[in-house]
């Protein structure tokens, strides 16, 4: 069966999988007898915690991103790739991204939920922490697993998601390279915040904060997970990381340039925050090493306001996806199911698990 | 934009409705049925 036709099954598993953190929730409230909605809501036990996730969620992210970003560039990592075109479009996007869109989405959504949902603010304040975190986690990071997962494989999504694999580089700025539509309409932020609303709001503080981490090491250049390898001790550790988050070496997987240097596998890893999705419906391919080459191999460097702002603006270079009537997709596009895939998903089942298992 | 973009983006911000509220209305019924059993 292809990995399109998995779509709808995978969908089942996922209402599931949504619903796993309420019924261990329940679950465990029942054995325990304890019924904390008839307390007064909490907040978090530990203040230390409140103070630092506030402040990495507004101005401790931002401050560390850049930090990551310098040390990036003093290392030379960027190389002579980040050309002119590509600093403005990355620049662009981390700054839109960070500074302007999210912040402004996130700002009318918690505007307008008290219209939508009049009544209801904080009304699942009662949620301790810990089962507000995993609550949090998966809405948020299931969706966006989706999110993304779609982009690559519904032809007509793929150019909004394009502008996040055109860059033949890695870095931290990878993880707010996108396109500005792909941004603004991001599920999971409304999702978030509507949970936020509901009074959920410390633990969303939380996953934000995690997950930012996260992802944001899972495209830096800066390889963390390579002394996991190295160090026959740190192994096991490995085993379960690798298998529970995105590592560089996983999600740099994903944006490699081609499947053929036995590394690449951008038709899958899709998971951000978590791997265990990829795990999951069969869509990830875990390695421990690095691709020889990243972006796209038809990439003809197009303006950074059409990769930034298609389709309001269009691209001059004749050909490309992002011109004017230019092909929705490209046949080696990553992630996209052409007719002639299914041979090549039959090697890719074969070939579950990059590295040699000790 | 042509009718044809305005076409595409429409159908993706529907997905994307989807995508927020299905997760959400599971969590909404799923605490309030926690919340009294």
């Amino acid at each position: 069966m292809s990995l399109k036709k998995n779509i709808p099954r995978d969908g089942f598993i996922s209402l599931f999988l949504y619903a796993l953190p309420l019924l261990l929730m329940g679950a465990w409230l029942y054995i325990t007898g304890d019924k904390p909605w008839l307390r007064p809501p909490a907040t978090p036990s530990i203040p230390v915690l409140k103070t630092v996730f506030q402040n990495l969620s507004s101005w401790g992210l931002p401050v560390l991103t850049l930090g990551v970003g310098v040390a990036e560039f003093l290392l030379g990592l960027y190389d002579k790739r980040w050309t002119r075109n590509e600093k403005i479009l990355d620049m662009v996007c981390f700054f839109g991204s960070k500074v302007v869109i999210r912040p402004t989405v996130v700002y009318f959504t918690l505007w307008m939920l008290p219209l939508l949902l009049p009544g209801l603010k904080g009304v699942f304040g009662w949620i301790p922490l810990f089962w507000g975190f995993l609550i949090i986690a998966v809405a948020d990071d299931l969706t966006q697993y989706w999110y993304h997962r779609l982009h690559h494989q519904v032809p007509f999504l793929w150019r909004f998601h394009r502008t996040h694999h055109s860059a033949s580089y890695m870095g931290m700025a990878m993880a707010s390279r996108q396109n500005i539509i792909y941004t603004l309409f991001f599920s999971q932020i409304y999702l978030t915040a509507a949970m936020t609303y509901l009074g959920l709001g410390y633990a969303a503080l939380l996953v934000t904060g995690v997950k930012s981490l996260i992802t944001l090491a899972a495209h830096s250049s800066i390889p963390w997970d390579k002394p996991l390898y190295s160090r026959r001790w740190l192994n096991p550790l490995a085993w379960v990381l690798e298998r529970l988050i995105s590592t560089p070496a996983t999600h740099h997987a994903h944006h490699a340039a081609s499947n053929d240097d036995g590394v690449g596998h951008y038709k899958g890893n899709f998971g951000n925050m978590f791997f265990i999705w990829d795990v999951i419906f069969g869509t990830g391919i875990i390695t421990r090493r690095y691709p020889k080459a990243y972006g796209l191999e038809y990439y003809q460097g197009e303006e950074w306001y059409a990769q930034f702002l298609w389709p309001i603006f269009k691209s001059r270079k004749e050909g490309s996806e992002l011109s004017a009537g230019g092909p929705e997709v490209t046949d080696e596009a990553p992630g996209y199911i052409s007719p002639s895939f299914e041979k090549e998903e039959e090697d890719f089942v074969g070939k579950k698990y990059l590295y040699d298992w000790q | 934009m042509t009718c044809q973009d305005i076409i595409i983006l429409t159908r993706k911000i529907l997905i994307g409705i989807v995508l927020a509220a299905i997760p959400f209305l599971i969590f909404f019924f799923g605490l309030k049925i926690i919340q009294h059993f």
